[in-house]
């Protein structure tokens, strides 16, 4: 079951607190880094929600994000929509993807599950890779970023822009833990550890799996919408399923099924990649040694063995 | 209430249920007996969707049932409890009562309210621990639970569906003699409205709660009445008593 802890609420705060001294002390690189790590955040938060309350490993989050990505490409930068329209349109249009993949998968598990989200994402791939009027593979640039001039803020400012991507990982995992926290959560959870029992309860797991997995793709799309904005170009790479892969990464790294671990994790997975990446260009290596420690290491991630030390601690204290 | 008509279940060549035909009405208390592999839990299985029968036909209140799934069985009023335990670990108990109430309430669509913590939901919780027993044991996780308050929880779930027709699958399996009395208690105490089957090896368990009782051996029903008449009853003695006396 998933609870706000203070250990979250202190986690989440210190690690986005980090992050927004970084962009405000740096210049520009650091405050690419901090957006990359925010986009990042975003995609893994919408992945835990899925693969750690509910069970279901997703191998197609890039893909969804991307197209999240697209939609408000091709809505702003070829149909001439404001950004808000577009954003509500890339919103509900990943989060229908996330639907239909959650309701042909739900009755699937395991690694039947993962082929068949690594197959939708692989097709999403393919369509907009021959998808001419939306650039095919050299991408579609153009896209440009919110227009906040009216509150003040302009997000073509690289700090500002960073600062405003973190302020977005904060709602996404605001709106996140509000609904792992409500009934639609527990009945999640309550599937995940007990698929039959649900069903012997007289619960539409289906309906559930594939409701969990449309909103986790609402949450994908965000990652997609501050993706586009960010580089201001949007290429079939976002979609590949390798982003997907990065994005699982960083959820074990960090924690499965805490919510929080991903923000850290993307952190420490973006800073390895370049501070590795600085010395050496097989930065790869260096990570897939962080995960299968990570792993080996009880699988909870860096978070996730944090939450696990403090809840011993407090289990002993209580028994002493 | 529940009508079972010639009910056969075959796994390839072996057949495990064989035309098993049974009438129970509203409210009553069936026990189903009979020696290991007889085809009891078979017969759970079947009537509560988890296996399709080969052949015949499952009526819960009039209605076929036969074709429907599992959830659809539940959410028409059918509970089961496991023979083991089928828990939701990790969590506490009242987690786990609040999982089946709020299901059954069907409060579980509700993606910013906290149903699961509603008054309706924690008043069938605490009422449902109240019945097994489990009032003090609310905020105590599964893991941590004795294996007999584990068996109680897993008719706490069953009960919190407020069910029309309760399954309990040997529900005092590998207790103690107090665990016992208490769920001779709690079957006593529970709604007289409420239809209960139960497969049950502790035969003084089975005689008490019993309104009748249906014997199975081989997959077939080879005898069915009152608990009285089962325990004078020649066929049910050579085939499943044996020497067995009862506390008289």
């Amino acid at each position: 079951m998933f609870y706000q802890t203070s250990l979250k609420t202190i986690t989440v705060t210190a690690v986005l607190a980090a992050l927004a001294v970084y962009a405000i002390a740096g210049g520009y690189f650091p405050r690419e880094i901090v957006v990359e790590i925010a986009i990042l955040a975003i995609l893994a938060i919408s992945l835990d929600v899925v693969a750690g309350y509910g069970g279901m490993v997703s191998l197609c989050h890039g893909a969804i994000a991307g197209i999240g990505a697209y939609t408000f490409a091709g809505l702003t930068a070829l149909a001439g929509f404001d950004g808000f329209t577009a954003t509500v349109a890339a919103l509900a249009i990943s989060a229908l993807f996330g639907l239909v993949v959650g309701g042909v998968t739900a009755n699937i598990s395991g690694i039947f599950f993962i082929m068949a989200t690594l197959a939708f994402g692989q097709m999403a791939y393919v369509v907009i890779f021959e998808w001419k009027a939306l650039g095919g593979d050299d991408g579609l640039s153009g896209v440009s970023r919110y227009d906040l001039s009216a509150i003040g803020l302009n997000l073509n400012d690289s700090l500002q822009f960073a600062l405003f991507c973190l302020a977005v990982v904060v709602i996404v995992y605001a709106v996140a833990a509000a609904v792992l926290r409500s009934s639609f959560g527990r009945t999640l959870t309550g599937i995940h550890v007990n698929e039959d029992r649900m069903r012997a309860l007289g619960l539409s797991v289906w309906k559930h799996k594939a409701a969990a997995f449309a909103f986790s793709s609402f949450l994908a799309g965000a990652a997609g919408i501050l993706a586009a904005q960010h580089t201001m170009f949007v290429s079939p790479e976002l979609l590949v399923w390798t982003v997907s892969g990065e994005v699982l990464i960083v959820v074990i790294l960090g924690g499965l099924g805490t919510l929080a671990g991903p923000i850290a994790g993307a952190a420490l997975l973006v800073f390895l990649k370049h501070e590795t990446g600085a010395w050496t260009e097989h930065w790869h290596l260096v990570i897939g040694l962080f995960l299968i420690a990570a792993v080996m290491a009880g699988g909870r991630g860096v978070y996730g063995q944090i939450e696990h030390s403090f809840q011993r601690r407090a289990l002993r204290t209580a028994n002493a | 209430m529940l009508e079972v008509r010639d009910l056969c279940k075959n796994f390839g060549g072996l057949r495990v249920s064989r035309h098993i035909g049974m009438k129970l009405e509203k409210g009553e208390r069936r026990v189903v007996l009979g020696p290991n592999g007889a085809g009891k839990t078979t017969l759970f299985n079947l009537l509560a969707g988890t296996l399709k029968p080969t052949s015949g036909e499952i009526l819960l209140d009039g209605a076929r049932i036969t074709g429907m799934n599992v959830e659809q069985r539940a959410r028409r009023g059918l509970s089961r409890s496991y023979q083991k335990n089928n828990l939701f670990e990790g969590l506490t108990v009242r987690e786990n009562l609040a999982l089946a109430a709020a299901t059954a309430q069907g409060k579980t669509f509700s993606c910013f309210t906290r149903t699961h913590e509603s008054a309706a939901v924690q008043e069938t919780v605490e009422e449902v621990a109240a019945m097994v027993g489990l009032s003090d044991r609310l905020d105590v996780g599964v893991a941590q639970a004795s294996y007999g308050n584990r068996r109680q929880l897993e008719v706490g779930l069953a009960l919190a569906t407020k069910p029309k027709l309760l399954l309990m699958d040997e529900p005092t399996s590998g207790v103690g003699p107090g665990m016992i009395d208490a769920f001779h208690k709690l079957i006593a105490t529970l709604p007289r409205e409420l239809t209960i089957v139960i497969i049950e090896h502790d035969l003084d368990l089975g005689f008490d709660v019993a309104d009748r009782i249906t014997v199975l051996n081989y997959g077939e029903v080879v005898f069915e009445g009152t608990p009285e008449e089962t325990k004078g009853s020649d066929v049910v003695r050579e085939i499943y008593l044996g020497d067995w006396q009862g506390d008289a």
